[in-house]
C-alpha cells in the first residue's frame, strides 16, 4: 500500500482523536458510530474530512452509512 | 405514568449535570432531584450526540427567551409539556408573571409527588399545572384556569415537536395562534428533516422507536413551517452561535447552504 494512503487515513484517524481526547487509538476494525466516535451531529464534518483526505468527492444525498462505520470500510471505499 | 414522561426525567438528568459545571449556562437545583428514578439510566442509555450540550444550549436559550418576553411586558408564560422543568421557581421573574404547565396529568401528579417529598418549594410567580393530552383539544383545560387569550402570551413548546407528527406539531402551533393576541410569542426548538435522515443517526432513531417514543417531525425550513401555522420567525439560531451557547457548543455550526447537515433550530416568532 502506498505510504501516502495510510497517512492519509491517519489525517481521518487524528481527527477522530482530536475530537475524543479520552482516546489513544482507534482499531482499524471498531465500529466508529457504536463507539459514539462519530454522531448525527458531526457526520457531515466527518465526511467533509474523509474527502479532504481522500480527494474522493462524497454525494452526501446517497451516502451509505455502512460504508463509514470503519475505518477499515473507509481506506476500502474512498483510499 | 405514560412512557414519553419519563423523557422529561432524562432533559432534567442533563439540567443537572449542567448545573453541576463551574461553567454552568443555568443552575436548577431541583433537577438533580427530579430526574429521578430513570433520568440518568435513559441519559446513559441513549448518550452521546451533543445531547446533553444541546439540552445545555436550549434551556438557556429559552430562558433568555423568557427575561426578554417579560421585560416587553409580557405575563402569561405557557410551558407546553412542561416536564420537570423548574422555571417557575429558578427563574427571578416578576412576583405578576403567570406560569402554566401543560403535561400529562401522571406526570403532573409525579412532578407534585416529588416536589413534596422535597419539602414543596414555593415557586417565585403564579404558577398553575394543567393535565391534558398535547394531542387532543388541551385549550379548554388551559382556558378553564385565569389564563387569559386576550393578554399576550409567551408560548414555550420545548423538547415536544419531535414527538408529534408534522400535522400535530402544526395544530399546536395554530392552537397558540387561536388563543393569541397581537404581542404574544413562540420560543421553540425544532428539529432538521436532514437531522433525522441523516445516516448516523438510524441507530439512536430506532431504538427510540423500539422503545415507543419515536420521533417523528423535523423540519429543514422552519421560518416556512412556522408561517404556516401563523408565526412570523424574528430570530433563528443554531446550537454554537452568539446567544445559543457560542463557545459551549462541540460540534462545528455548519453554513445554512451545507445541505444534508443534521441541526437543531432555535426560534422566537411573533404572531404574524
Ligand atoms: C423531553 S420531555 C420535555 C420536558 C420539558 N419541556 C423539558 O424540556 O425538560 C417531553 C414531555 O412531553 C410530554 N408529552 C409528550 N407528548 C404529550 C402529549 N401528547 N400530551 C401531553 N404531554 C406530552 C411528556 O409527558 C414529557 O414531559
Amino acid at each position: 500500500m502506498p505510504s501516502t494512503t495510510s497517512s492519509n487515513l491517519d489525517t481521518v484517524r487524528n481527527w477522530l482523536l482530536a475530537k475524543h481526547p479520552e482516546r489513544t487509538s482507534i482499531a482499524a476494525d471498531e465500529d466508529l458510530i457504536k463507539a459514539r466516535l462519530v454522531d448525527s451531529l458531526s457526520f457531515v464534518e466527518f465526511v467533509l474530512t474523509v474527502e479532504e483526505a481522500s480527494g474522493v468527492e462524497i454525494d452526501h444525498e446517497t451516502i451509505d452509512l455502512e460504508d463509514f462505520r470503519t475505518l477499515e470500510a473507509i481506506e476500502r471505499k474512498y483510499f | 405514568m405514560e412512557t414519553v414522561s419519563y423523557t422529561s426525567q432524562w432533559t432534567a438528568a442533563a439540567r443537572a449535570l449542567e448545573s453541576e459545571r463551574s461553567d454552568a449556562l443555568f443552575v436548577d437545583p431541583l433537577a438533580r432531584a427530579l430526574a429521578e428514578p430513570k433520568g440518568f439510566e435513559l441519559l446513559d442509555h441513549y448518550g452521546g450526540g451533543g445531547l446533553v450540550e444541546f439540552v445545555a444550549v436550549r434551556t438557556r436559550y429559552l430562558d433568555d427567551a423568557i427575561g426578554d418576553a417579560v421585560q416587553k411586558g409580557i405575563r402569561q408564560v405557557v410551558l407546553i409539556a412542561a416536564g420537570m422543568d423548574t422555571r417557575a421557581y429558578r427563574l427571578s421573574l416578576p412576583d405578576d408573571v403567570r406560569v402554566y404547565e401543560v403535561d400529562h396529568q401522571a406526570l403532573i401528579d409525579e412532578k407534585e409527588k416529588r416536589l413534596a417529598q422535597l419539602g414543596s418549594p414555593a415557586p417565585t410567580v403564579n404558577l398553575q399545572r394543567v393535565g391534558a393530552d398535547l394531542a387532543g383539544d388541551w385549550s379548554a383545560a388551559l382556558r378553564a384556569t385565569d389564563f387569559d387569550p386576550a393578554q399576550p402570551t409567551l408560548w414555550i413548546p420545548e423538547a415536544l415537536l419531535f414527538f408529534l407528527t408534522e400535522e400535530q406539531s402544526a395544530t399546536l402551533m395554530r392552537t397558540f395562534a387561536a388563543n393569541s393576541v397581537p404581542g404574544s410569542q413562540v420560543a421553540v426548538d425544532i428539529l432538521s428533516k436532514a437531522l433525522l435522515r441523516s445516516p448516523a443517526t438510524q441507530i439512536f432513531l430506532s431504538s427510540l422507536n423500539e422503545d415507543g417514543i419515536p420521533w417523528l417531525f423535523g423540519t429543514d425550513e422552519p421560518e416556512e413551517f412556522m408561517a404556516g401555522t401563523g408565526w412570523t420567525v424574528r430570530e433563528l439560531k443554531e446550537p454554537g452561535e452568539p446567544g445559543a451557547g457560542e463557545g459551549r457548543w462541540p460540534y462545528a455550526v455548519q453554513p445554512r447552504e451545507v445541505k444534508g447537515a443534521a441541526r437543531n433550530w432555535l426560534l422566537r416568532a411573533e404572531l404574524a
